[in-house]
């Protein structure tokens, strides 16, 4: 069953609560996005969910499909690529089978050179490599966190548009505190605050 | 995506490293002098590979956990199988090309001797494979950009230390495995021993360290049921 469900949980680092006693259910079909301004918890949330937190105290539960714990697609904008690596190696490496690949490929990565060393690339042209090969191989949980940041109009639109397509078929919690990421008719949002206190709605 | 894409990504790692070039010009030109001096000294032999493997073993794993990339290639594109193996393979071939490359250096510079290079290649092997897991352990904790002169440190340290303590030092060299004949195969048995187990330790150790990376503090997880009716 490809659902996460988060039961009364609480999130703590250091003295001060992030998030207290959050329910919550994130299923396929609709985007899911966590909100609030820096420091509010929206990273350690996708942490925790992710299963790779490890200076908060969490209490509650989380339930995950049971693919979760072999495969998680986690975004997070601190994930650095091989650097001795030219693009060329990345894209061939990770190039998925099937029909359409070469068209997200061509809208994602359209003029990044094939030939440069990825530690030559910059920073959004580094981040679309990373976010077009998770893409292309999704677990069944996607957790993104500020996926869009230093990306240019384009290729973030062809990102946002993949990113809603997958939302069909998988469970895609995307973090941002940007107000220009404007959700759209069945998303469903957390507003988190920094405090503790959080809301939920469309 | 298939574990060879992760092989072919590690030995890209190694092959456009300045620091493995240096290190297999270096063994040919600390070897070279060996033999041009017809000292017939083998120690020469094992000084060109040792300072060989200290510049170019660089496993990596350090900064794949800094940078994320455990989590990017282990859990996101490949398997945490697929990501130690590997790792291990990669880490496990770089002695025994160095083995290769000594053999054909000494069998060059001997003019043909073949028994003799084939043994000490063998016999270092057996030490490089060795060295390859604390190598591992010591970057992983130390984060040492050249673990091996780590290792060896380490190693002279505790066989002074058991010296001192009244262990004859044939023994401990009998302990590690070297106590050899030059040229009696027989004799490299037990490191070859101890390089088949130092291989499953390197993996079992990568695994743990990779494991360790998920399901962390207050990870509580369980399947979903599907509700009922389904």
């Amino acid at each position: 069953m490809r659902r996460v469900r988060l039961e009364n949980l609480s999130v703590s680092v250091g003295r001060s609560a992030l998030i207290r006693g959050l329910t919550a259910e994130f299923s396929p079909g609709r985007l899911h996005w966590i909100r609030g301004p820096n420091g509010a918890g929206k990273s350690t949330l996708l942490r925790v969910v992710a299963g790779v937190e490890a200076s908060a105290r969490v209490r509650g539960r989380i339930l995950v499909p049971a693919e979760h714990q072999r495969r998680v697609t986690w975004y997070a904008p601190h994930l650095r690529l091989p650097g001795h690596l030219r693009v060329g190696d990345w894209v061939k490496g990770c190039t998925p089978e099937g029909p359409g690949a070469r068209d997200r490929a061509g809208r994602v990565l359209p003029e990044i050179p094939q030939s440069r060393r990825i530690s030559a690339l910059s920073t959004g042209q580094h981040d679309r490599l990373v976010l077009w090969a998770l893409l292309s191989h999704p677990a069944s949980v996607l957790l993104l966190d500020e996926p869009f940041a230093h990306l240019s109009r384009d290729p973030a639109r062809a990102l946002r548009l993949w990113v809603r397509d997958l939302a069909e078929r998988h469970v895609v919690l995307v973090a941002t505190n940007r107000d220009s990421v404007e959700p759209e008719g069945r998303d469903q949002q957390i507003q988190l605050d920094g405090t503790g206190a959080w809301s939920a709605g469309p | 995506m298939v574990g060879r894409t992760l092989i072919r990504q590690e030995v890209l790692r190694v092959w456009r490293r300045r620091t493995t070039w240096l290190a297999l010009v270096l063994m040919a030109a600390i070897h070279g002098t060996g033999w041009v001096a017809a000292t017939g000294d083998d120690r020469l032999f094992g000084y060109g590979y040792l300072t060989c493997l200290a510049l170019g073993v660089r496993p990596g794993v350090h900064s794949d956990l800094r940078c994320g990339r455990v989590h990017l290639l282990a859990y996101g594109l490949h398997s945490p199988m697929a990501y130690v193996s590997a790792k291990t393979l990669v880490g496990m071939a770089w002695p025994l090309a160095l083995g290769g490359w000594g053999f054909g250096l000494a069998v060059a510079f001997s003019g043909g001797d073949v028994e003799f290079g084939a043994w000490h290649a063998a016999l270092l092997t057996s030490a490089g494979v060795i060295c390859i897991a604390p190598a591992m352990l010591v970057e992983v904790t130390l984060g040492a950009r050249f673990p091996v002169p780590v290792v060896y440190l380490g190693a002279v340290l505790s066989g002074m230390a058991l010296v001192g303590a009244g262990v004859e030092a044939e023994s401990v060299l009998a302990g590690a495995g070297f106590r050899v004949t030059p040229g009696a195969w027989a004799s490299l048995a037990p490191a070859a021993l101890r390089a088949g187990v130092a291989t499953l330790l390197t993996w079992g150790g990568l695994w743990v360290t990779v494991s360790r990376e998920r399901r962390r503090t207050g990870f509580v997880s369980a399947s979903l049921r599907p509700p009922r009716g389904r």
